[in-house]
């Protein structure tokens, strides 16, 4: 008797226990388990970038220099603009394109003036000059394409001294035109008037 | 009015009833009332004779009497063992029922193991009594009062301890025969009507006036009252624990909960555990949450530093080329501006520092326009009048841009000196510079680039 409601008590005592030891059994193999691996995995996580972390100090410091940076990124950028925009400024400023006859007439006088015999006088595309004013001109272009200089030659004939003080009377300024390139032959005739071409920006 | 006492009991046998009260742990009674009986009368009738003296009734009251029907029933081991306790007890009433001639349905029992004979039979000592004349003394009883109230046969109850043999008490007729070591029944007959005992060993053998049939004396001698209150109130204290009581206890039935508690029991227990399991799955989320947050809080600052330090080197990168770019147009516009400052004349001023410090001995015979500058050429009839020239005009051209690259000269031999001689004097265009520097492509687009 005894042992037959010992046997009953633990069966029964054990079947009321059975759900609740089910869910638990459950829940540790689908949930607990996984859910403290991937908790243990962020332990380990947080262990690894505890290791592996600076100071808020050290990224502000970074900060600091990246701005620093920037800023003297922002001074170069400005400089180099600046410096552009003086080239375009200069390449611009010395040019007269309102009113090149008046120009013209002008120089015709003063070869005149200065007994200077023109043999041809025109714009031209091709003009012997030396490399560094080809490309200081080409430089000049680029700062305004649609207004490229132009080049205006003279060919003359004229003392060495007649065209010295022609060219020392142009006062290149106001007229809007620069020698860059000047040619000079002299003949076997000494008697001969020397030949003259000047290459003029215009 | 006396105070009511904690227990009463009451003692009815065939020929009188004893009824004594007792208050907590007291060994002597603070009532005792004997009434000697008429022969016919019924429990109830009987228990009334001295239950409904003036002295109250205890809250807790035992009724010992020898008219409760008490059997020993067999059943086999394997039968008893298959069985719930409720099962049993139908079983019992069953068997019992022809017994004591009360209708199976108006049957309450109460049972004790008794001592096994063999491994194949269990045995229980079952006591019974009408339930309607249970629930009529209950009735009674609570309405003197009683709280609780117990029945059993006085067979067995009072205590022996000096006794470690087999102990047979005689009441109203049956003997029981009991183990003196676990004090549990091991028979019940009928006694000899000549002797009142069965047999010859018989060591206790009380009431109804009998004489003990043996060597020994009664324990209790019935007709002695002090000895009979301190044998009651010993009962008394074994009823301190009901369900280990000596003897069958008829007793009120146990309210049961009219819900299966394991059903609920397991209920809460499996909602307990899902409530730990939610808890443990909440700690960990909330843990690993916490700590996904504070990785990300302790990483942050490395992570910016990365962040800022490529994006540092990204800005070095550009900074080398806007350094490139800021040098090549510094230079184009020290170029442009040397240009439009100084060279705006210097033709005419060369053609003036030609005429000034070239010696008689030299003629000027060719300008030439060359890819790197001017080619001054003449005829000189002294071999050191070109270099002389060159020499002088060396630092009077630097500022206009040109540097005199060198003096080639040769003589024509028609003088014995080898003159005269045809030299060229090289002026090279190098601008504000030593040497020629051209614009370069990339530095123009680049500053375009940034300009935009």
């Amino acid at each position: 008797m005894e042992l037959r409601r010992d046997s009953k008590s633990r069966e029964q005592f054990l079947l009321v226990l059975f759900p609740a030891a089910i869910l638990l059994a459950v829940y540790s193999v689908f949930v607990a388990i996984p859910g403290q691996q991937r908790l243990r995995a962020e332990q380990a996580k947080l262990q690894l970038t505890q290791a592996q972390a600076v100071t808020p100090a050290d990224a502000e410091n970074s900060l600091g220099q990246l701005e620093n940076a920037q800023q003297s990124l922002q001074r170069m950028k400005s400089s180099v603009s600046s410096n552009r925009e003086q080239v375009r400024a200069l390449s611009q400023a010395w040019r007269r394109t309102d009113n090149r006859l008046a120009t013209f007439q002008l120089i015709t006088e003063k070869l005149r003036y200065h007994d200077l015999s023109v043999v041809f006088q025109g714009y031209m595309t091709e003009v012997d000059i030396s490399e560094y004013h080809q490309k200081l001109i080409e430089l000049i272009n680029r700062q305004e394409p649609e207004i490229a200089v132009e080049f205006w030659q003279i060919e003359l004939k004229g003392s060495f001294l007649n065209v010295t003080e022609f060219l020392e009377s142009i006062d290149g300024d106001p007229l809007g035109i620069i020698p860059v390139a000047i040619a000079m032959k002299s003949s076997s005739d000494p008697r001969e008037p020397k030949s003259w071409t000047i290459v003029f920006l215009i | 009015m006396s105070s009511r006492p904690q227990f009463s009991v009451f003692l009815v046998t065939a020929g009188e009833v004893v009824r004594a009260d007792y208050a907590p742990r007291a060994t002597t009674a603070m009532g005792f009332i004997r009434r000697t009986l008429e022969p016919g009368r019924d429990l109830i009738a009987t228990l009334e004779l001295v239950a409904n003296e003036p002295a109250p009734l205890g809250r807790k009251v035992l009724v010992l009497a020898t008219q409760l029907p008490s059997h020993l029933l067999r059943f086999p081991v394997a039968t008893v063992h298959s069985m719930h306790n409720d099962e049993l007890r139908e079983a019992m009433k069953y068997e019992i029922e022809t017994l004591v001639g009360i209708e199976i349905e108006n049957l309450l029992l109460a049972y004790r193991s008794a001592a096994p004979q063999n491994d194949e039979e269990a045995r229980f000592w079952v006591t019974a009594i009408r339930q309607t004349e249970y629930q009529d003394l209950i009735r009674r009883f609570h309405a003197l009062g009683v709280k609780q109230l117990y029945l059993a046969h006085p067979a067995g109850v009072f205590s022996f301890a000096e006794n470690a043999g087999v102990r047979k008490e005689l009441w109203g007729g049956t003997v029981f025969e009991f183990d003196g070591i676990s004090q549990r029944i091991r028979g019940i007959s009928r006694a000899n009507p000549d002797t009142g005992a069965t047999d010859e060993d018989v060591f206790w053998l009380w009431g109804d006036g009998r004489a003990a049939h043996g060597s020994s004396q009664p324990a209790v001698e019935l007709s002695d009252a002090g000895a009979l209150q301190v044998a009651l109130a010993g009962t008394l204290r074994e009823l301190t624990y009901p369900d280990k009581f000596r003897a069958p206890l008829i007793q009120p039935e146990r309210k049961r909960s009219a819900v299966n508690l394991r059903p609920v029991l397991a209920a809460a227990l499996a909602l307990l555990a899902a409530t730990t399991c939610y808890l443990h799955w909440n700690w960990m989320q909330s843990q690993t949450a916490y700590l996904a947050v504070k990785s990300q809080e302790i990483a942050r600052p490395a992570v910016d530093k990365r962040r800022f330090d490529s994006e540092q080197l990204k800005l070095l990168d550009q900074e080398k080329q806007l350094e490139a770019d800021s040098l090549s147009s510094g230079l184009e516009l020290q170029r442009i501006q040397f240009f439009l400052e100084n060279q705006r004349d210097r033709i005419p001023k060369l053609l003036r520092m030609l005429i000034e410090l070239r010696s008689e001995e030299m003629v000027l015979q060719h300008i030439l326009s060359e890819k790197g500058g001017l080619n001054v050429g003449g005829v000189s009839l002294n071999g050191e009048a070109a270099q002389a020239l060159a020499t002088k005009l060396r630092p009077l051209v630097a500022p206009l841009g040109w540097k005199v690259a060198g003096v080639r000269q040769e003589g024509l031999q028609k003088m014995t000196s080898g003159g005269p001689w045809n030299f060229q004097i090289a002026l090279t265009d190098v601008g504000p510079f030593d040497k020629p520097v051209a614009p370069t492509e990339q530095a123009v687009t680049t500053l375009e680039q940034s300009g935009n």
